[in-house]
Formats: structure tokens, sequence, C-alpha cells
């Protein structure tokens, strides 16, 4: 019993530490989908870790930073209509010019806002397959803010994520589908800017049953099988 | 006020009470974003910028945990994030030589809780095997992997996760009467 607990301990402070090996972040998989009471021991462990920085020497902030924290801290006023005589006030030319600007930049984020109705559309479209799964991916250690969903259909699986950061210099992150303990290579995921992933990964019979899915810290090139930590873990939510 | 009414106060705009959750948690977020940048100005930035974003996202969830812990989370982040990105490029960190005035603008009730538990946190630290603690320290304040803090301390990789899982397990025990 204490040694079940023992090792149990080791694989919930692995977990948060983000150093767990494949084998053992499948264990704890396994675990958390028996008993999801674990999730609330993870979170007390994420929590004594994050009560390190409380031991760090005294250093305050300068006493104007709250000033300037709040000075900066304006909340967005929405845009008022602009009276008549501020109208008449632009020149003619002036005014075409903004138009032409406005414009633009209406067309730019009008494109975005398609391209990314179009990213829901096709969501909402897997979701509504009967076939499809949702897995939950959780960031661990480092990325332990890091947070996402994976829609598997019998045809594509989709990814999203949140809060990736880049990985360190020479590394890069690798997604892999488990089943039946074997590790399905989907290929790499690239952060963008804002440390957001949109990645459509083609689906066979293999990766349409894989039970669950890792993230793992890799070197830059595709590996056929992981061999870095485990960032990121993906348990079934339906 | 929680600290939940305040941040839902926040993101409705009300700046006193993003006043208020700085006076709370302002001098924590900046001790750890100072330990882990090793710079006062990149370190400032990095403070007001976690205390804006909490008005644009509503990420904290109090089920989850309390508020400090998912601050923390988010600076270290944001924090190694920032040292990577240094670290890519190449460019040395410049230690800011001038020293401002450190009055703290905390509540003396919010800066005197503070301390209490940073004492606490500090004993139960000591109380860790040397090794644990610092492993520990490297992979959180130097956002090291495993395998980077092996190298660096010539040990097996193996020994330096079996010492800070252990070292993790101790705390959690050490500081359980604070967590949860």
């Amino acid at each position: 019993m204490n040694d079940n607990r023992d090792h149990l301990d080791h694989l919930l402070a692995g977990y948060t530490l983000g150093d767990l090996s494949s084998e053992e972040s499948a264990e704890l998989q396994q675990l958390l989908q028996t008993d999801p009471k674990l999730l609330q021991e993870l979170d007390r462990y994420q929590e004594t870790l994050a009560m390190l920085p409380l031991a760090l020497r005294e250093s305050s902030p300068a006493a104007n930073l709250r000033e300037r924290l709040l000075a900066r801290g304006v909340p967005q006023q929405p845009k008022g209509k602009p009276s008549w005589w501020v109208i008449l006030a632009l020149g003619f030319g002036a005014a075409i010019a903004l138009l032409g600007v406005d414009s633009i930049l209406l067309r730019r984020q009008m494109a975005e806002t398609l391209a990314e109705l179009q990213n829901h559309r096709e969501t909402v479209a897997m979701l509504r397959q009967p076939q499809s799964r949702i897995i939950t991916l959780q960031g661990m250690g480092i990325i332990s803010t890091a947070a996402g969903r994976l829609v598997v259909t019998d045809q594509k699986a989709t990814v999203v994520i949140a809060n990736l950061m880049p990985p360190p210099p020479g590394k890069s992150y690798q997604l892999w589908g488990i089943r039946d303990g074997k590790k399905l290579n989907c290929g790499k995921l690239i952060p963008d800017a804002q440390g957001t992933i949109y990645k459509n990964i083609v689906t066979d019979r293999l990766l349409m049953e894989a039970t669950s899915f890792m993230v793992t810290l890799e070197p830059a090139e595709t590996m056929p099988q992981p061999t870095g930590d485990t960032v990121m873990m993906g348990t079934a939510s339906i | 006020m929680t600290d939940s009414e305040l941040l839902l106060a926040w993101q409705a705009g009300d700046r006193q009470a993003l006043g208020t959750l700085y006076d709370r948690y302002g001098e924590l977020v900046y001790r750890l974003a100072y330990r882990v940048l090793q710079s006062v100005s990149e370190a400032e930035d990095l403070t007001q910028e976690i205390f804006l974003s909490l008005s644009q996202k509503a990420a904290y969830n109090p089920k989850r945990g309390k508020m400090s812990t998912f601050l923390m989370v988010l600076t270290r982040s944001r924090a190694i994030d920032r040292l990577r990105r240094q670290r890519t490029q190449q460019q040395s960190w410049q230690k800011l030589t001038h020293t401002y005035d450190v009055q703290s603008q905390a509540l003396p009730m919010e800066h005197a809780s503070l301390q209490e538990r940073s004492h606490q946190v500090q004993q139960a630290l000591q109380q860790l095997p040397p090794q644990q603690r610092q492993v520990l320290e490297m992979a959180y304040f130097d956002g090291m992997s495993q395998s980077e803090i092996a190298q660096k301390l010539a040990t097996p990789l193996g020994t330096v996760k079996s010492w800070s899982r252990n070292g993790l397990i101790q705390l959690r025990q050490l500081l359980k009467d604070h967590v949860g």
C-alpha cells in the first residue's frame, strides 16, 4: 500500500515537474481516468511548487510601479461618434485617405475573421460526426499554462493549443497518439508568436483508435519514437 | 472583496480593483520575475504585463487553486519564455546597476502575511537535503530541463529526477497545512 502511494506520489511529482517518461505518462493517464479525484492531488502539487517564489530574498518593486501600472491600466473606452464639425474640419482628401487606410485594415480583419470562422465551421462539422472524440491536452512542468483540445474523427484530427511557449533552442514539440502502448507520430507542432497552434492531421484507423495523446520535447528533426520529456498529456473528455 | 470579485471588477474596467490586486500580489509577482530575469526593468515590465493581462483573460479558475498559485504559474511561464528568447538571440543580460527606492507600496497587513508565508516556505526548503533543494531551484527558477541539470551537475539523469521528485514530495508534506 505504502509502495503504491510512494509510486503514485512520484508520478504526481514527476507530472508537476514535467519529467515523466512516456511510459509513466501513460500510467498516470490511466490512473487519472479511473480516479478523477487525483486531479485535486495534482493541483496540490502544482500549488506547492508555486510556493517556491515565497522563499526568495525580499526584493520589492519600485514604489512608483503601482502608479505606472494604474496609468497603463486605463480601460478601453468605446469609440464615440465624431461630431459634425469634426467631420467638416477634415479635408476632403484627408477623409478619402483615412477611408482608404480604414478599408485596408477592415479588409484584413475581415479576411482573418473569415479564416477563423472557417476553422470554427470545420471544427463544428467534426463535432457533429457521431464517431468524433475530444481529447483535452494539459501542459506540464515548464509549460503548465499551455492547454488545448484534439478533435478526432475517422478522417482527420484537429489540434488547437494556446499558451505554448517557444521550445528551447534546437528543440521542437512533437505530437503522438498512443494506442495499445504504441506511440504514433502525429508530426511537429510549431507555435505562432501568440503561442497558438491550429493544425489538422490526417487520421488512419490506428490513430482514430488512439486512447490518449501527448506532446514531447524532441530534437529539431522529426523523431520516429519519443525520446524527450513529456510536456503535454491528453485526457479523453468525451 | 475576494480575489475573484476583484478580478471581475478589473475585467469590467475598475482600476481600483487592479490597484488592490497589485497590493496583494505585486510584490510576489515582481520577486519571481526579478529572480528569473535578473533585471529590474525586465521584471517591472513583466509585472505590469501580468496584471494588465488579467483584464483580458478569464483564465483563473478559483476551484483549481489560489490566485497566488495562478499568478506564480503565469509569471514563471512568461519569465522563462522571455529568458529563452533572450538566450536564443544571444543577448547579453544587462543588469541594471542603479537602485530604486524600494519602499514597499503593499499594505502593512498584506506585507506581514507575505513575510510570514515566506518564512514558512524558507523553513520548509531548509529541511530538504541540499541536492534536492538545488535541483528544484534550477528547474523552477532557471527553467532548466532535467537533462540540462544532469549535465551541469555531472550527475546521472535518473538521480536528478529522483532528487527533484523527492524534494517536491517532501515539500508537499512540509507545507501541507498551507496548500489546498
